[in-house]
């Protein structure tokens, strides 16, 4: 097992005083928090946050953690408490509710925390969550990130959720499971989905929660997606711009060849009629006309550049005013 | 007999429209919240009803009451705080909307 140094993941001094301890956690609280962040790691940052004040807060808990960390059997190896170690502080279950996205408030630990705070936290909570027979299971929410080509064909997707579980003795523990969900054709982005029954189970003869799974589609390097419009660059040369030219196009459904019209201009948008995401109505595809312009190197094509200034005489800076 | 990968596939999925509304009893659930906490996310005007007197809350309600209970406990943030972070999210995202549009 790793030792986890919770100075190390607050950026604390082992002195810290527990003003600091307070002010760091509120600023990295703000910085990691899952519903702020950006981060793609935010979540696990934010766990590791939440178990670590959950620890140096207390002053208790942390004079016992600072023992432990200072008979930690090697700097580098791993970690195993003491024979016979034994939490003895309270623990307190309000301490240990924040966030994940995989339930309102169930918090999970590191195999670390359990073994040094877990039983006690366990037994308390335990008490806390009282005797009631009958508990319709909690709903879980969670987001799941897919690929816009799963999001276009429909694909089975392993979820993995955290689950909310009443044991045998009323302890409450966090059940960890991977199940393999069929994604509907046609999903877009911030849609929602439910799991009837795959929530957190019941106690006694209650229905078990819901899932709901908020569906997110990762940014594609090709497609870049609106709603159900999806949007991809098409360079062309010059003369196929200037000319007119049929040219290949890439669509989720695979290439298809495409009209570019005489005179296409820069930053012209084509569009590929119900070739986006499907859906009632499905959405369209735009090719976005990218000019590339060929490099002079040899010198007849300097020479046909050349002639090009000469026929045209176009300066495409006289609607700015300027003269040359 | 080896299973084939499609055994183990949940395909019961429902695909939730986002014109289901959700009573206040159902909100107070999904959420964790009882019915004067939830009055008072409603008094603060981080969610509105749908509807006119028997309240009704839309999908994108229930996700704003999640995302704002959840900032609330972690943050130790209150009301006001819940309402002004939910709004400055919003606008940031609709900005990023806009900037990676006019990127491309």
């Amino acid at each position: 097992m790793e030792f986890i140094d919770y100075y190390k993941t607050m950026g604390l001094d082992d002195t810290a005083t527990s003003d600091e301890i307070k002010r760091a956690y509120r600023k990295l609280a703000r910085k990691y928090h899952p519903d702020v962040s950006k981060e793609t790691d935010s979540e696990a940052r934010f766990k590791e946050l939440g178990e670590a004040y959950a620890v140096l807060k207390d002053e208790q808990r942390r004079r016992e953690y600072d023992e432990l960390k200072r008979h930690r059997s090697s700097p580098e190896g791993g970690f195993n408490p003491p024979p016979g170690w034994q939490y003895q502080g309270d623990m307190n279950p309000d301490d240990f509710q924040y966030s994940t996205q995989g339930g309102q408030g169930s918090a999970e630990f590191s195999d670390f925390f359990e073994q040094i705070f877990g039983s006690r936290y366990r037994h308390e909570h335990a008490e806390h969550s009282e005797q009631r027979s009958h508990i319709r299971g909690q709903d879980v929410h969670t987001r799941l990130p897919i690929s816009l080509y799963d999001a276009f064909h429909g694909a089975s997707v392993e979820v993995a959720i955290s689950l909310p579980v009443v044991q045998a003795q009323g302890n409450v523990g966090i059940e960890n499971k991977t199940l393999k969900v069929k994604i509907p054709v046609g999903v877009v982005s911030g849609q929602k989905i439910r799991l009837r029954g795959q929530g957190g189970p019941s106690v006694g003869d209650a229905q078990p929660g819901d899932l709901y799974i908020e569906i997110s589609i990762k940014e594609d390097e090709v497609y870049h997606l609106d709603g159900r419009n999806v949007t991809v660059d098409l360079p062309v040369t010059p003369w196929e711009a200037a000319l007119g030219a049929v040219v290949e196009v890439p669509t989720l459904d695979g290439p298809v060849n495409l009209t570019v019209p005489k005179n296409a201009k820069q930053g012209q948008r084509l569009r590929l009629k119900g070739r986006g995401l499907p859906g009632k109505p499905p959405g369209d595809q735009y090719a976005v006309v990218i000019v590339v312009v060929p490099e002079a190197t040899t010198d007849e094509q300097k020479a046909l550049y050349e002639s090009m200034r000469k026929m045209w005489k176009l300066n495409p800076r006289s609607t700015s005013g300027a003269s040359t | 007999m080896k299973r084939s990968e499609s055994d183990n596939t949940i395909v019961d999925v429902e695909i939730l429209t986002t014109d289901k509304l959700y009573s206040m009893a159902e909100l107070c659930r999904i959420c964790q919240l009882n019915e004067s906490g939830l009055r008072e996310y409603v008094e603060y005007g981080i969610i509105m009803s749908e509807t006119t007197g028997v309240y009704r809350f839309s999908q994108s309600q229930l996700d704003r009451l999640l995302r704002g209970t959840r900032l609330q406990r972690d943050l130790e943030l209150n009301h006001a705080g819940v309402a002004l972070a939910l709004d400055l999210l919003d606008t940031i995202e609709e900005l990023n909307r806009n900037l990676s549009r006019l990127q491309r």
